[in-house]
């Protein structure tokens, strides 16, 4: 009985912080809207006092108008000092965050490095700059949420990257949400923070799930009737190409001529020809739901690549056939279409 | 170790508090500021400030605020430099808030000090009366004092006159008190049944003067008080600060008998001036004979003539007595008390002015009456044979609503052109007053405030504490308590510093090993940035330095699963390759 009512009152309060939540997203869209880049300012930024100013700003005025009461000279100066840091505390604290520009950084929200699988953490990468070239922001904790912000000790001169980085739980194109910037500068005695919104996005791939290549697909339409997967050694006759440097890769597949370039650490691919190329489908999976199916797509996409035997292609319902292809642009092209998919 | 500035400076600021009063407030604010307790230690300092007596303990005191400006600095582990650099220039930028704030407080009407309070109880009551010089009455709204009876008694504002001064000397100008004390040193007359004995108590507020209130015939219970035996209650001391004294009042006891001097002293009238009074008191004494009926006739006087009561009469000239009664016509309490003295004078009766307070408002809250500033009054006392003295108040024949209602509600009576005329605050009183629920909260306000008083005060106006210390020091425990906090500020000190060095202990080997890495990484720019996690930071080792790379993969993952992995965890093959990269690197 009682548990029953326990259980029923929960869920209203669920329900009620549920609908708050919204109507407070909601209002934050319409006050301050995502945008590429932006300045905080009045609209934006919100100031309250913490547990620990309310008592100190409360405390100071009831001790001045007792000194005031008492006519002491001595006492009304202490407390109206102790006043007067409170309320220059909120001017500070406001301060702290006002004028200060966000954007998106250029570099490296560029399309092939914004990308990851589901279950990964997006990466993003914003730009920070202070609000002239004097000032200086002291002690604000940034991030996607209140669980997982990041200290910038001081943001001054000149603008700097910092990156964030947020769990991502679906395939498609993943909107960052919106930020958190929080202040308690100087003192504590006030906490100033922002919800901006920066236009950025992700593209999540399918989460690989570990499945086996079905044995026998003779049934698959079209171009890929006939094509068989067999177990080979890797290809070691021909150079392919280069892809980047993957931990547990030989030694002596490293290109070291590359990497005396400057350009990175790289591993030589070879490939053997004589594979015959793979057309991947949904079909493969019969029983399956659609996700699964994509998830295990996304498995031997990355498996069959990186192993750089065979050309892959593939082809999903309602969408175009992608041609059978080698390479990691290629990889990326396949995951693409397995993430939009729908 | 390094010990934290903050908390040394604040070991050491602990004794200067030990000579002032307020050392029970400061040491457990300094402990509490040592602990992190930062905002007990705000609340523990605002407490002490009240305290401040000398430029020496605001310097003191702004010491202590610049090391808590320090403790509470936003970032906790910041260096002590830039915590005293943020102090700092936060004192220096408040500096134009607090002269506006200042500013703003002594505009509001409050006093930076009571050095120049004199001019104060001028609005109030002061111990000389020249009614004819007082264009203006401006009232003041202050507080004068509280009055609680014992038990129910049930009281209407016209039986409430508070007797303060007699004044018996004119000089035709002015009135004042004849500082010859005659002391009535006996108890309340036992003959006095204990029904028509009133028993109260009066706080009185601040008076820089030396005489106390009660009713009738009062005698209050004080210290170095004393009654005089015209019912005026005399002090050994100038009242400072707010004291409360118990009263028991009984009813005026007839005083049949009337010596020389006093008969003497209660008749006398300057030989020259005013001499339509005097004609006026002669054609009275031809028609009356008896006393009683001569006063009647003067009551009814000021009553049936075309006298006017308002607290903004015109001056009077240098004959101040016959310009009133013949002239202008119009006065306040003062005028009529002085002439109606001056009438019954000449006539031969003795008469005397009394100043005090009359009436009051009574607080539904706690039962308590308030008499302000604006209740100040002036009435006469009269002898007649037989019946001793008995009090007259003429104010009471030209305005009676202004005694049996109140000033405020005779003021909210009259007309709005007559309102014009008053001064600013009285017009703001009188417009908050018919606002609805003013009066409520007002009173609500007033009783909080009684009850504060009453709680923390003791009868002389200091702080309650003072009782706890006299008991401890009757007991010769009078340094106890700062024995005992400053044995627990040496043990939270020690804590303090045991802790930091337990905190090191606890961490595994793993984090102690990645700890030594990271401060070799440091030293060729490669530490850890703090957002990072530990693998994240080997990762970027690894990309910077490809000849580690292996190395720092392998020790990343063995890191993590230390952390995770409660067993089988081999810290002697982290601890090698932690050695063996700090020597590559």
């Amino acid at each position: 009985m009682d548990s029953g009512l326990s259980r029923r009152s929960g869920r209203i309060r669920q329900h009620w912080r549920h609908y708050l939540a919204k109507r407070q997203e909601r209002w934050l869209d319409r006050r301050v809207p995502s945008a590429s880049s932006l300045r905080l300012g009045q609209r934006s930024i919100f100031i309250l006092p913490t547990i620990q100013g309310a008592l100190f700003g409360f405390g100071a005025a009831v001790v001045l108008v007792i000194a005031v009461a008492e006519r002491n000279p001595f006492s009304i100066l202490l407390t109206a000092t102790l006043l007067s840091l409170f309320l220059l505390s909120l001017v500070l604290c406001y301060r702290n965050l006002s004028g200060l520009q966000l954007a998106i950084s250029e570099e490296s929200n560029e399309l092939p490095r914004a990308r990851c699988f589901a279950g990964e953490k997006a990466q993003f990468s914003i730009s920070i700059s202070p609000a002239g070239l004097r000032r200086s922001h002291h002690d604000i904790w940034i991030g996607f949420n209140n669980n997982e912000l990041q200290l910038q000790r001081e943001i001054t001169g000149s603008n700097s990257a910092i990156h964030l980085s947020v769990e991502t739980d679906r395939r498609g194109v993943f909107q960052a949400p919106r930020m958190l910037l929080r202040t308690r500068y100087p003192a504590g005695l006030w906490q100033s923070w922002s919800r901006p919104h920066l236009n950025m996005r992700y593209l999540v791939y399918p989460r690989p799930a570990v499945c086996a290549m079905p044995e026998r697909y003779n049934d698959v339409p079209e171009s890929s009737q006939g094509n068989q997967l067999t177990a080979r050694q890797s290809g070691v006759d021909d150079f392919f190409g280069l892809r980047s440097y993957s931990p547990g890769d030989s030694r002596r597949r490293i290109a070291w001529q590359s990497l005396a370039r400057g350009q990175g650490l790289k591993t030589k691919q070879f490939v053997s020809e004589g594979d015959a190329p793979v057309m991947l489908s949904m079909a493969m999976f019969p029983g399956r739901d659609p996700e699964a199916a994509l998830s295990c797509l996304s498995y031997l996409v990355v498996l069959l690549i990186s192993r750089g035997q065979q050309k892959v292609g593939l082809i999903l319902p309602g969408s175009k056939e992608i041609k059978p292809g080698w390479g990691e642009a290629h990889k990326h092209k396949l995951l693409q279409a397995l993430a939009l998919w729908k | 170790m390094v010990v934290p500035v903050t908390l040394m400076a604040a070991i050491l600021l602990v004794f200067p508090p030990m000579q002032t009063q307020a050392w029970w407030l400061m040491l457990p604010c300094l402990v509490c500021l040592i602990m992190r307790w930062q905002i007990i230690s705000v609340l523990l300092l605002l407490a002490a400030m009240t305290y401040a007596d000398s430029w020496w303990s605001v310097a003191y005191f702004l010491i202590i605020v610049v090391l808590l400006l320090m403790r509470m600095y936003s970032r906790p582990g910041a260096g002590n430099r830039e915590q005293l650099a943020s102090a700092l220039s936060q004192i220096v930028l408040t500096i134009p808030v607090l002269l506006v704030m200042l500013m703003l407080i002594l505009a509001a009407g409050a006093r930076w000090s009571d050095r120049n309070q004199a001019d104060r109880s001028a609005t109030g009551v002061s111990d000389t009366m020249t009614p004819g010089s007082v264009s203006e009455l401006v009232s003041d709204s202050a507080l004068a004092m509280r009055v609680r009876f014992d038990g129910e008694a049930d009281l209407r504002p016209e039986e409430l006159y508070w007797r303060g001064l007699v004044l018996e000397n004119y000089d035709g100008q002015t009135w004042s008190r004849s500082r010859r004390l005659d002391f009535d040193i006996n108890p309340v007359p036992a003959v006095v049944p204990a029904e028509s004995r009133l028993r109260y108590l009066v706080t009185l507020e601040p008076t820089q003067q030396n005489w106390l209130y009660g009713l009738h015939q009062a005698y209050p219970t004080r210290p170095q008080t004393y009654r005089d035996k015209r019912g005026i209650i005399v002090t050994s001391d100038v009242i400072r600060q707010r004291v409360r004294y118990p009263v028991t009042s009984i009813p005026a006891q007839t005083q049949l008998t009337l010596n020389e001097e006093l008969r003497e002293r209660n008749l006398a009238l300057p030989d020259v001036g005013n001499s339509q009074a005097h004609d006026m008191a002669r054609r009275l004494r031809a028609q009356f004979k008896d006393d009683q009926l001569l006063i009647d006739a003067v009551l009814r006087h000021f009553n049936e003539r075309p006298y006017v009561y308002t607290l903004t009469p015109e001056k009077n000239s240098e004959q101040s007595i016959d310009d009133f009664l013949f002239n202008t016509r119009e006065g306040f309490c003062e005028h009529y008390a002085g002439a109606m003295t001056f009438l019954l004078r000449s006539a031969g009766i003795p008469a005397r002015v009394v100043v005090g307070y009359q009436g009051g408002s009574f607080n539904n809250v706690t039962g308590h009456w308030r008499v302000s500033q604006y209740n100040a009054h002036a009435w006469v006392e009269a002898w007649l044979p037989g019946e001793g003295w008995q009090r007259l108040d003429p104010t009471a024949a030209i305005a009676p609503e202004r005694i049996h209602s109140g000033l405020d509600a005779w003021l909210s009576s009259l007309g709005n052109e007559s309102r014009q005329g008053l001064d600013r605050e009285t017009r703001l009183r009188l417009f908050l007053n018919s606002v609805p629920g003013y009066n409520a909260v007002r009173e609500t306000l007033d009783a909080m405030q009684y009850g504060w008083d009453l709680g923390m005060y003791d009868n002389e106006g200091n702080l309650r504490t003072e009782d706890l210390s006299n008991w401890l020091d009757s007991r010769g425990l009078g340094n106890l308590p700062a024995w005992l906090l400053g044995g627990l500020l040496v043990l939270v000190a020690l804590r303090a510093m045991l802790v930091n060095r337990q905190a090191q202990q606890q961490l595994s080997p793993a984090i102690r090993a990645y700890r030594k890495l990271n401060r070799k990484l440091n030293k060729v720019g490669l530490g850890r940035e703090p957002s990072e996690t530990i693998l994240e930071h080997m990762r970027r080792i690894s990309s910077a330095r490809p000849d580690l790379a292996d190395k720092c993969h392998e020790l990343g993952h063995l890191l993590s699963e230390a952390e995770y992995k409660q067993n089988n965890i081999d810290y002697r093959k982290i601890n090698k390759m932690v050695v063996e990269i700090c020597n590559t690197c």
